[in-house]
């Protein structure tokens, strides 16, 4: 079989626009992972609250798209707010499996309300017109997807700079090296670990509006596989490591993409397994992940 | 005679359920340098974390400005004015000088960290030439100079410093001991918790010497290096 590069170019470009979602849940569940030593499997329910909201809010109501998209973004670090509140704060300095498991049933719980809220059927998403419009030049894609790659450089340089520069994103940083250590200087833990979130639950629910926009279909258990593959991605970028967790997204967005571009057409059933596959390679090879750090004994 | 700045009433230190440190009042007034001092498991270190929040004690009050702070965590009482410099510095070693100093300063708006930055500056012109180095690669003295200079950004009216010359070389123990008088004569009170009696005397104007858990004697530094016991358990 033999590609064109016009071909090969835009299975690179689906690749990083999937990629860019993956990327985004990896990173806020990532900043979870440092601050509190948890893996936050109820984030991927977030895609699922932030696809429903956009949905009923614009197809159904007819809102604007603009104050739509806000309105979500800001129902995700509302929720992001309320599920550390009533779901972890108590359980911290307990053992680690205790805030794993809530967060598991967590999930099952939003997925579970979803459904009885909305039914199980799928629904078909629809966006403003402008974003679906087809651009066809040495690669056909739609405005949307430059909408995720550009939104998602977005919030990669803001969040950058946040943990460079302000205070409460350099304390992130501090209390996932200490949180002992950060108490002692003045932080107030507390006040970090709720900020932490309501950033990465927003940003869970504006990668809902690009799921939906992407595959045009959005269902009660739709956050499911972004989740666990948000998950994959820290594993393989090195747990512990923000730009790992973002470098594990676009990996997978690109590995998933290319198992269905370039493998023969019967194989894209298995573009999860592959993932998978991957996840068990590299934790053979390097098990700390590309850009984990030793463990120091 | 100067007010009493902060002052524990029988206080008991307990990890887990065994105590470490029992029945222990001290008092430090207005212009101190007060030192603990004490063989290793005396229970030294346990009282600096007891005043600083890091431990609660089981019994016993403590007060700070006539203000109880027995029950308030570590992070409340850094705005209140007391900071502790840990035992092994314990810097965020991934985290370069400058953001180092703003957790120090955490509590201030990013104005008043500069202001503060300036002055720890001053203070420590090597920090400043390593701004953005991360802390861990620095070296031991350094990194001493930093964790003073994260425990002073917060303008602490009262310092606790846990075994400052601990596995340093003797020449920069010498100067850590220069930076304590020199932060001391800004007008910041100082706890001093020091295994090195001799340079512990240099620097304090009171004296609580304490052995497995118990306070035994206390008061100005010649006064307590007369004892015989001590001269005979510390200085040979």
């Amino acid at each position: 079989m033999v590609f064109s590069a016009s071909y090969i170019f835009q299975q690179i470009f689906n690749g990083i626009v999937l990629g860019s979602i993956y990327a985004l849940l990896a990173l806020g569940m990532a900043v979870i992972y440092g601050i509190l030593g948890l893996i936050n499997f109820a984030h991927g329910a977030l895609i699922t609250v932030g696809a429903f909201c956009f949905y009923f809010l614009f197809s159904v109501y007819h809102w604007s798209f603009i104050l739509v998209i806000i309105l979500s973004v800001a129902l995700g670090g509302l929720m992001g707010f309320v599920l550390e509140a009533i779901g972890y704060r108590k359980l911290r300095g307990g053992p680690g499996v205790s805030l794993l498991i809530t967060s598991l049933g967590i999930y099952i719980f939003i997925e579970n309300a979803v459904k009885l809220l909305v039914s199980p059927q799928p629904y078909a998403f629809s966006m403003p017109p402008f974003l679906d419009k087809i651009i066809s030049t040495f690669i056909t894609f739609r405005l949307i997807d430059l909408f995720i790659i550009a939104t998602t450089i977005t919030i990669m340089i803001c969040f950058g700079i946040f943990v460079k520069r302000n205070k409460v994103g350099i304390a992130m940083r501090g209390i996932s090296e200490s949180v002992e250590t950060a108490r002692m200087v003045g932080i107030n833990v507390n006040q970090v670990i709720i900020w932490s979130f309501i950033v990465a639950s927003a940003i869970a629910a504006l990668t809902g509006f690009m799921w939906g926009s992407k595959y045009g279909q959005i269902s009660y258990d739709m956050g499911f596989m972004p989740g666990v593959i948000a998950f994959v991605s820290i594993v393989i970028g090195g747990i512990g490591s923000i730009s790992g967790a973002v470098l594990g997204g676009f990996l997978i967005g690109l590995i998933q993409t290319f198992s269905i571009g370039f493998l023969p057409p019967g194989w894209t059933m298995y573009r999860d397994a592959i993932v998978f596959a991957l996840l068990i390679i590299v934790l053979l090879i390097k098990p700390t992940g590309i850009m984990g750090r030793k463990e120091s004994i | 005679m100067k007010t009493i700045l902060l002052k524990t009433e029988s206080i008991e230190v307990c990890y887990g359920i065994i105590p470490a440190v029992r029945d222990l009042s001290l008092e430090v007034r207005e212009g101190q340098i007060v030192a603990l001092i004490g063989a290793n498991g005396a229970g030294k270190s346990t009282t600096l974390k007891a005043l600083a929040g890091i431990l609660h004690p089981r019994q016993g009050k403590i007060f700070y400005k006539e203000k109880e702070i027995t029950k308030l965590s570590a992070d409340r009482r850094v705005p209140l004015g007391i900071t502790l410099v840990p035992e092994g510095r314990q810097l965020f070693s991934t985290l370069t000088t400058k953001e180092n100093l703003r957790l120090g300063a955490y509590c201030y708006t990013e104005t008043e960290f500069k202001e503060g930055l300036g002055w720890i500056y001053s203070i420590f012109p090597i920090l400043k030439e390593r701004e953005n180095q991360i802390a861990g690669t620095l070296s031991g003295g350094e990194q001493q100079m930093l964790a003073f200079g994260r425990a002073i950004i917060s303008k602490p009216e009262l310092l606790l410093l846990d075994e400052p010359s601990l596995g340093l070389a003797p020449l920069i123990i010498k100067e850590v001991y220069e930076i304590i008088k020199k932060i001391k004569s800004t007008g910041i009170n100082i706890i001093l918790v020091e295994q090195n009696i001799k340079m512990a005397m240099q620097v304090t104007d009171y004296m609580y010497v304490m052995e497995a858990g118990e306070m035994t004697i206390q008061g100005e530094p010649l006064k307590v290096m007369k004892d015989e016991d001590i001269r005979k358990a510390y200085l040979g």
